[in-house]
């Protein structure tokens, strides 16, 4: 490779931050989380008590660490070369939250597709079954599972899929204000899909009441209750934080924060908010409809 | 590691260390400063994993039970591999990704350095977790660590005890380090190369490790995955991995080797990129086969994912699936001989010196050469149901990890140590440690493949009696290949400590833009940076 | 540095380039004969 002494003119010199405790004190919480839940999983020691003290560590720290973010953010120490850092940064964590989507996913395509009908077909397939009576169509608890209803798909569900999909289009609203400076469009926007989240998390509750309560539907009853619940609830919890995200930035949006040309994390928490958008079509279509 | 160049007077702006001490490590935000403690860290992990494989080894010396009970035996199984997998390998290929990427790619520090410093120190909260149960259990708490081996195969893992539980945690942690570690390497590669670098100007080493980053980005997530379906199971009543309730504990198996074998070449792509530097360093030639082996990195980073299933032929797969699996498995095969290829071709012809880096370079190529046909022997579906969870596994996976993982990120230890350090290791002592460790690795596992081709299972504390004189062999290789490992300790340190002055071009056949700041670096290099042409 | 490569004169360069080229030459040979022996070998 042919190098040369002479350096690039004039660039500007890339933002390296100061030191930090803040990666430390975080990584020291989810000890504490992770080591309270073990307790109290296995019932020795405080197990809450440890939880707790983890997670108000880990929600002091986020505070502290997004707070000097928007510090160094609004200071300028930002510019086109850390812009596309983050940028880069962001698109690769939410291919990681597809991935962890995909494990769900694929255990809800290997069950429905292989083991169930395998399980159904056992009598068939080698003239021996442990559990002959059961036919192995879906949804099932399985052969030795208690009896529950599945959940519709055209009631609560369709009305969160609107409510989402109407989520998507009003942060794209706020994202064009934004663009043209029209700050009333961008905050309007942006309260607007806060809202929306919003009532699909209580719609998304009171789903779950309805499931426990009258229809039998829990995280025990079978390989629908366990893909059910994991694929709806990992998807709430997302829902949960990418709502969290969009009133971070309603709020710095009513302060005054975000240009036209640079407002990065209005846009990675918009592209966040699609992926959560989309993995619910996907949910939609493979755990409620068909 | 001083830092002679920071007290260079001027107030800099960008993150210099006001802190020292304690201080500046917790806080830094420098990559030399991360690789250092990943490097570090992964030197002590190396050392924990060690002395429990040793435990083992010394209970394999002779038939029958001599030192511990099985259970504990099997904490201990579990415990080295997710140790030496998680907290020692692929640290240590983190630690060369921060010191070296940066240096090589002429970018003033990884892209984003808080970011970095949180990688890191999740890895010591992990690593408690993983170990922590070993000593609960000695209060009385729990009855110890991880016994289901590293692979966390359910229904055992469901039925196991609260080890599982601090080892599903302790592998979130180690997973969220991982994928912290790697959108920071594929960010810093895409975004922070100096102008004129293109991709195909990329140094091979900054290429096996962005292949690796998108492994590690694909896989991990799954394992999260997995192992949370793991504690739902245990805990809260789920039946994923239970037939009573629609589930399949296969189910476990493919989630788990969707990460599982993509992991190997997590752990090798690394090494992979680091070996042509070093054969075109003392062989005195540019490296062969530039492109050939970049196609040959994305090639097997693809074929990775789609072979799992080749872990577990013997479960029960129908046979459409087992042929798909053995011919995929075998095809990945062809991009590797590319590399091995490109290997030899590098030092054909060359004025080849045999400098330390240099040895275990070429013991490298050797000794992972065997775990390759071996690997291929394994990979044949009819074979794999005498060779399946037998010692020759064993041995197979320990030629691929120790010989082409560790004795890999040995190479790269020796060759960059003095650009790291400023100060030349011993050169002798250095020559002493490959000598040992590779007489006394195949000492530890070439005799273990004759006890898989004979039938003797892996994961079990007792055998039978024919397997006594084998085993007795293999557990004095290992003693020897365990404590020669103190000399490479004492030759770091002694190196950190002082030693002859390393010049900045450290080995006189060395090309890259690495090789052009003084050694060590300035604690910010390439705060401008360099033009290629 | 007294064990340096940077030590090497343009000879010695010379002398490990070809010594390198004969082993090669002779492992590949050795490679050839253990397989050409493989061929008669009967189980």
């Amino acid at each position: 490779m042919k190098t040369s002494t002479e350096h690039a003119p004039s660039a500007h010199h890339y933002f390296v931050p100061e030191p930090s405790l803040y990666p430390v004190i975080l990584s020291a919480g989810m000890f504490l989380l992770a080591l309270g839940f073990v307790q109290l999983l296995n019932q020795f020691g405080a197990g809450g008590w440890t939880m707790l003290a983890g997670t108000a560590v880990i929600i002091g720290v986020l505070f502290a660490w997004f707070g000097k973010v928007i510090g160094e953010s609004q200071s300028g120490a930002y510019r086109d070369w850390e812009d596309r850092s983050f940028r880069h940064g962001m698109i690769w964590f939410i291919g990681t939250e597809v991935m962890f989507f995909a494990a769900f996913f694929g255990a809800l395509f290997y069950v429905r597709v292989l083991s169930v009908p395998a399980l159904g077909g056992m009598e068939a397939a080698h003239g021996f079954s442990l559990w002959p009576e059961f036919a192995g169509t879906w949804p099932t608890s399985g052969p030795k599972g208690v009896p529950f209803t599945p959940m519709g798909a055209w009631g609560i569900p369709a009305l969160n899929t609107a409510l989402l999909l109407s989520s998507g289009a009003t942060i794209t609203w706020a994202h064009w204000g934004l663009l043209r400076n029209n700050r009333r469009q961008l905050i309007l926007g942006l309260a607007a899909t806060v809202l929306l989240g919003s009532v699909f998390l209580g719609f998304q509750a009171w789903e779950y009441h309805h499931a426990y309560t009258e229809l039998g539907l829990t995280m025990g009853a079978g390989a629908y209750g366990a893909t059910f619940f994991m694929l709806t609830g990992f998807h709430g919890f997302h829902v949960t934080l990418g709502t969290i995200m969009l009133i971070v930035i309603l709020l710095r949006s009513i302060s005054g924060h975000f240009t036209p040309q640079r407002h990065f994390a209005f846009e990675g928490v918009a592209w966040y908010w699609h992926f959560v958008d989309v993995v619910w079509l996907i949910l939609f279509v493979f755990v409620y409809w068909v | 590691m001083n830092t002679a160049t920071t007290a260079n007077g001027h107030a800099n702006p960008h993150g210099d260390g006001h802190y020292s001490g304690l201080m500046r490590w917790l806080t830094t935000t420098n990559h030399k400063d991360i690789g250092t403690m990943y490097l570090t860290f992964s030197l002590i992990m190396f050392f924990v994993g060690g002395a429990m494989i040793l435990a083992v080894r010394a209970e394999l010396f002779a038939p029958g039970l001599q030192l511990m009970q099985p259970e504990f035996f099997n904490q201990l199984i579990g415990i080295h591999a997710l140790v030496m997998i998680f907290a020692a390998l692929m640290p240590a290929a983190t630690g060369f990704a921060n010191w070296m990427i940066p240096l090589m790619i002429g970018a003033p520090d990884m892209a984003l350095p808080r970011l970095n410093n949180w990688g890191f120190w999740l890895l010591p909260p992990a690593a408690i977790l993983l170990t922590m149960p070993f000593f609960l259990a000695l209060f009385g708490i729990g009855d110890g660590a991880l016994a289901t081996g590293w692979t966390f195969y359910a229904p055992l893992s469901v039925q196991g005890g609260m080890g599982v539980d601090f080892a599903i945690l302790a592998v979130h942690i180690l997973g969220i380090s991982s994928i912290m570690g790697s959108i920071n390497i594929i960010v810093t590669i895409f975004n922070m190369r100096a102008p004129g670098m293109t991709m195909m100007k990329l140094p091979l080493f900054a290429w096996g490790w962005l292949i690796t980053a998108f492994l590690l980005l694909a896989t991990l997530p799954v394992l999260a995955g997995a192992v949370t379906m793991l504690l739902t199971d245990r805990h809260f009543g789920t039946h994923f991995f239970d037939a009573a309730g629609g589930g399949d504990p296969i189910l476990f198996q493919h989630l788990f080797w969707f990460f599982g074998h993509p992991e190997v070449y997590i752990l090798l792509l690394p090494v992979w990129g680091l070996m042509p530097h070093v054969l075109a360093t003392f062989s005195r030639k540019p490296t062969y086969g530039y492109t050939a082996q970049v196609y040959a990195f994305i090639a097997i980073g693809l074929l990775s994912v789609v072979v799992w299933a080749h872990h577990f032929f013997t479960a029960g797969l129908p046979v459409p699936a087992l042929i798909y699996f053995m011919f995929s498995t075998m095809a990945i095969s062809i991009p590797l001989a590319v590399l091995f290829f490109c290997w030899i071709a590098t030092m054909w012809k060359g004025s080849m010196s045999f400098e330390t880096p240099m040895l275990f370079a070429v013991g490298f190529i050797v000794l992972f050469g065997i775990a390759g046909l071996t690997g291929l022997i394994l990979a044949d579906v009819a074979a794999d149901a005498q060779y399946h969870h037998s010692y020759f596994v064993v041995a197979h996976f320990h030629y691929a990890l120790f010989a082409g993982g560790i004795m890999g990120v040995m190479t790269g230890v020796y060759y960059w140590l003095p650009k790291w350090t400023g100060h030349m290791y011993s050169e002798k002592l250095g020559k002493l440690h490959f000598w040992l460790t590779v007489i006394s690795f195949n000492l530890t596992f070439m005799p273990q493949f004759f006890l898989g081709l004979a039938g003797m299972p892996r994961r079990i504390p007792d055998y039978a009696l024919q397997f006594a004189e084998f085993n007795a062999i293999s557990t004095v290789g290992a003693m020897i290949l365990g404590f020669s490992q103190l000399l490479f300790a004492w030759n770091i340190w002694s190196c950190v400590r002082g030693g002859p002055k390393a010049e900045a071009r450290v080995w006189e056949g060395a090309e890259g833009l690495e090789w052009e700041l003084s050694s060590p670096p300035p604690h910010h290099s390439w705060e401008t940076q360099p033009v290629i042409k | 540095m007294t064990d340096q490569p940077s030590e090497f004169s343009p000879a010695d360069l010379a002398r490990r380039r070809s010594a390198a080229r004969r082993l090669a030459w002779l492992l590949g040979l050795a490679v050839v004969i253990i397989y050409v022996l493989g061929l008669f070998i009967k189980r």
